[in-house]
């Protein structure tokens, strides 16, 4: 199933650091929303900041998503 | 050589790595990056690091390679610390080895320019007034 990760401030705010969905084959779109019935701050953090999927970002919410992916929520980056 | 740890770093022992990775090193430029106790009209009393390891590792090895190949530099370390940071310690550390000073100053710019941009690195802020997550 897969594996949607919230990093930083996003982790803080959503209270969780890993969301494990039972699906395969669905849209990023479609996950977000599934997300968004229990939390649904995820569609402000689509605003705020970016998503990745297998640890690349990506823009298509057209994506589809399969059962082994990585998913996460990532804020504004401040590193270095 | 990309590092994501906890622990404290020696600047002084990876530049003598650097300059034994070949003999045609001529310039070993550095940048260190620090804890600042000022930031943003606030006192900050530590530092909090949070990186996503496994995208992090790509991104800097990402970068490390774009930056080797586009200012034809001979090697380049990147070690990055997460967790808790106190003022005036070591947060970063980018290390370019290459024949000649100008493309090792360009190489070492365009990393950290590229880290800070890319890098799936969180800086959280404490003071005295509260936690911040900076971004």
């Amino acid at each position: 199933m897969p594996k949607i990760k919230f990093f930083a401030r996003f982790r803080e705010r959503i209270g969780v650091d890993v969301i494990n969905l039972d699906v395969d084959g669905v849209s990023l779109k479609d996950i977000v929303e599934m997300i968004a019935r229990d939390h649904p701050e995820v569609k402000e953090f689509i605003e705020e900041g970016f998503l990745a999927v297998n640890h690349r970002i990506v823009n298509d919410m057209k994506l589809i998503v399969k059962k082994n992916d990585e998913i996460a929520f990532l804020p504004k980056f401040s590193g270095g | 050589m990309i590092k994501i740890q906890k622990e404290d770093f020696s600047v002084e022992k990876e530049i003598e790595e650097m300059k034994n990775r070949s003999r045609n090193i001529g310039a070993v430029v550095t940048f260190l990056g620090v804890a600042r106790e000022f930031s943003r009209g606030r006192r900050v009393m530590e530092l909090e690091y949070e990186i996503y390891d496994e995208m992090a590792i790509k991104t800097l090895e990402e970068i490390r390679k774009e930056a080797m190949e586009k200012f034809k530099v001979i090697d380049i370390f990147i070690i990055h610390r997460y967790g808790r940071i106190k003022i005036n310690e070591n947060i970063i550390l980018i290390v370019v080895g290459a024949m000649h000073r100008k493309e090792a100053f360009e190489a070492c710019m365009f990393c950290i320019d590229e880290i800070k941009k890319r890098a799936p690195i969180w800086k959280k802020e404490k003071t005295k007034n509260g936690n911040f997550w900076v971004d």
